[in-house]
């Protein structure tokens, strides 16, 4: 890996990008709202340092949780990782450039996470998690869908509203930045108009 | 160590110049003030000088050319402390102590010669109380002593301090210019501020004004009182003690 | 060795020992049946016993597990089909199903508890510097604490944000609100710190972050050679654990 990629600057980045996902899990749930934004820092860290800052950031995020509370999320890491992946290469893409293609970016990364966390889901978990998400799963094998459908559809629909205001909100707060940032961070040009 | 910094000049990328034509000889004991305006460019001066950002120019200390140095000798020979002290602590460390032996354990030194350091410059500051407080819940004051302590145990040649007393209250800003004086005689001490301030007396030897991008020639504290000065640069009323 | 003693040498134990131990645990999951795992379970239960850590980690554990075992019970048990059904009364079940599910069950219990006897002795500062006394990079090490040193002062800005807004009445006023509202918590706090975020970085070079490969500490952990013994132990009976599923 080249010294550019993982500048100290990067590395900040990552480390800002790591505390605000596990602070701001903790801080919204009180809105009441379908939305964790426990990927937030995840996704500004993609947007603005690329796919492998973004994916570092995601998988650390989770790991360090394990340290913190337990196994359980860092088995999830490879699903964080893949949304830091793909959020740095749909920015380098122009898909952090207006709201309305952060949204779909966000739908995007939900689908793409999907594809990540449906087989931990089912491998390791047998497709429940112990929370509410398995009356769903439940539910969908009821009425005759697969056990892999049912996590899917589980997985796709508790994750799509939060990914999507995730990324747009990722939007927002980068649209703001002072024109000096993108001497700061270069890869921020890729979503500039 | 002596540095000397010839006809170094700066510009932000597509920018105008910052300063240019600034020399500059600092030895062992040099005790000198570079007073700006805001936005006079003395920060950005200061991290030329602190080699954080490269400008045009020779840079050597010792004679050695600074570029030929490596990444743990230069941190050696320089250290800063900037505007905001929160944002140098490390994260490294949980403790005070911790914190200002981080500096030295990259340096790689062995753990007696990096306690030695640490306990010099706690002893220096006053620390060993908060030893062992979370470096993350200290006061302003304290946590502008933690940093500086942090720069000290690395042992420089060169002190660079960007306007050190900012947002301190009166109290602590004479305890820490009672530090300030207590510094070893073999580092050099370059202290960058907005004007020329009582608790300066005593410490500073030499002033120079940086304005419009130039560096003036060197002051003493009487002359500063009497010379022509840009009107950005503040004087306290009873002026400097000689 | 009496408990008390065990229970020292264990808190004492560098973390990366102890990382190794839930590591040779990983290993069992995969390969080993249900009565093998259901002694692990007890044996790590009864460790963390042994630890003065029993009763937290078995509520931890069981608070967890519970509702898991019950959705694994239904889904695997009863909804997914898995070989010939039978009945229980009015109930219909797969005993195959059943099985697979006592299966996930233990795996994911001993697993559990292995992870979370590791959590509640080691504390990730010391975790750090075992990794600096390891010869790792440091940029390991930063990235392990750097984040959990931010995350106060984070978590305290938001707080002091929303309960201003909470004093200027902005709860409550439907989705479209309560979204304002998410993000006048959040831009101005992430924008600062991606505005400090350079100087924060240039700093840390001042401060010779990454000058060398290798740092060394103030105070190092001291290891005796029979637990470096017993920790490449370990992680050899990890790696030939993994081995086997490889046959």
């Amino acid at each position: 890996m080249s010294p550019s990629v993982l500048s100290s600057r990067a590395l900040v980045l990552c480390a800002i990008g790591i505390a605000l996902n596990m602070a701001l899990g903790q801080a919204v749930s009180f809105l009441n709202l379908p939305i964790f934004l426990d990927s937030l820092g995840t996704v500004v860290a993609a947007v603005l340092c690329g796919p492998v800052i973004g994916g570092l950031t995601g998988l650390l995020t989770n790991l360090i949780w394990g340290l913190i509370q337990g196994p359980t999320a860092a088995f999830f890491a490879p699903v964080a990782l893949v949304v830091g992946v793909a959020a740095g290469l749909l920015a380098r893409a122009g898909m952090f450039r207006s709201w309305w293609r952060a949204a779909v970016a966000g739908v995007v990364i939900a689908v793409a996470l999907s594809v990540v966390a449906v087989p931990i889901r089912i491998f390791l978990f047998g497709g429940v998690t112990g929370s509410g998400a398995d009356f769903a799963v439940a539910y969908l094998l009821k009425v005759g869908e697969s056990l892999f459908g049912s996590v899917l559809v589980t997985v796709i629909g508790s994750n799509i509203i939060d990914k999507v205001a995730t990324a747009v909100l990722a939007w927002a707060i980068l649209r703001g930045l002072p024109a000096r940032s993108l001497s700061d961070w270069p890869y921020l040009g890729h979503s500039r108009a | 160590m002596i540095f000397a910094f010839r006809d170094l000049a700066f510009a932000w990328p597509g920018g105008p110049e910052v300063f240019t034509g600034v020399d500059l000889t600092l030895g062992p004991g040099d005790r000198l003030a570079i007073l700006g305006g805001n936005g006079s460019g003395k920060t950005t001066l200061g991290r030329c000088l602190g080699g954080r950002l490269e400008g045009r120019g020779t840079v050597t200390c010792d004679g050695r050319d600074w570029r030929t140095l490596g990444r743990a000798e230069r941190v050696a020979a320089v250290q800063c402390v900037a505007q905001r002290p929160h944002l140098q602590l490390s994260g490294r460390a949980f403790t005070v102590r911790e914190e200002i032996a981080f500096g030295p354990e990259n340096l790689g030194l062995p753990p007696a010669a990096i306690a030695d350091r640490v306990d010099e410059a706690m002893a220096l500051l006053d620390l060993a109380a908060l030893a062992h407080r979370d470096c993350r819940r200290l006061s302003g004051g304290e946590t502008q002593r933690v940093v500086l302590a942090g720069a000290l145990a690395m042992r420089p040649g060169l002190l660079i301090l960007d306007e050190p007393m900012t947002d301190l209250d009166a109290e602590t800003r004479d305890r820490l210019a009672g530090h300030l004086g207590a510094l070893s005689a073999r580092m050099a001490v370059v202290v960058l501020d907005i004007g020329c301030f009582d608790w300066m007396a005593g410490l500073i030897g030499r002033f120079r004004i940086l304005d419009a991008g130039s560096l003036g020639a060197p002051l003493t504290g009487e002359e500063l009182r009497t010379a022509p000065l840009p009107p950005a640069i503040l004087l306290p009323d009873a002026g400097p003690a000689p | 060795m009496g408990p008390d003693a065990a229970r020292r040498s264990f808190h004492c134990a560098s973390p990366l020992t102890k990382l190794a131990l839930v590591l040779a645990v990983a290993a069992m999951l995969p390969l080993w049946p249900a009565p093998v795992l259901l002694a692990g379970l007890a044996a790590a239960l009864a460790g963390g016993f042994l630890l003065g850590i029993g009763r937290i980690l078995l509520a931890r554990v069981g608070a967890l597990m519970v509702p898991t075992g019950i959705a694994l019970a239904i889904v695997q048990g009863m909804l997914v089909p898995r070989g010939a059904p039978a009945r229980l009364g009015a109930l219909a079940y797969y005993p195959e199903g059943m099985a697979h599910a006592a299966l996930v069950f233990l795996r994911l219990s001993l697993i559990l508890a292995a992870g979370l006897v590791f959590v509640m002795t080691t504390r990730p500062g010391d975790l750090a510097r075992a990794l600096d006394a390891a010869g790792l990079p440091p940029t390991v090490s930063y990235l392990l604490t750097a984040p959990l040193s931010m995350i106060e002062a984070i978590a305290e800005e938001i707080r002091q944000v929303r309960d201003s807004l909470h004093l200027r009445g902005l709860r409550g006023r439907g989705i479209r609100g309560r979204l304002r509202h998410l993000g006048a918590m959040t831009t101005p706090l992430v924008r600062n710190l991606i505005t400090d975020a350079p100087m924060r970085a240039e700093l840390l070079d001042m401060r010779g972050f990454r000058a060398l490969p290798r740092r060394s500490l103030l105070d190092p952990p001291v290891e005796s050679r029979a637990e470096v013994r017993l920790r490449r132990g370990l992680v050899g009976l990890a790696l030939v654990q993994f081995g086997m599923l490889l046959l």
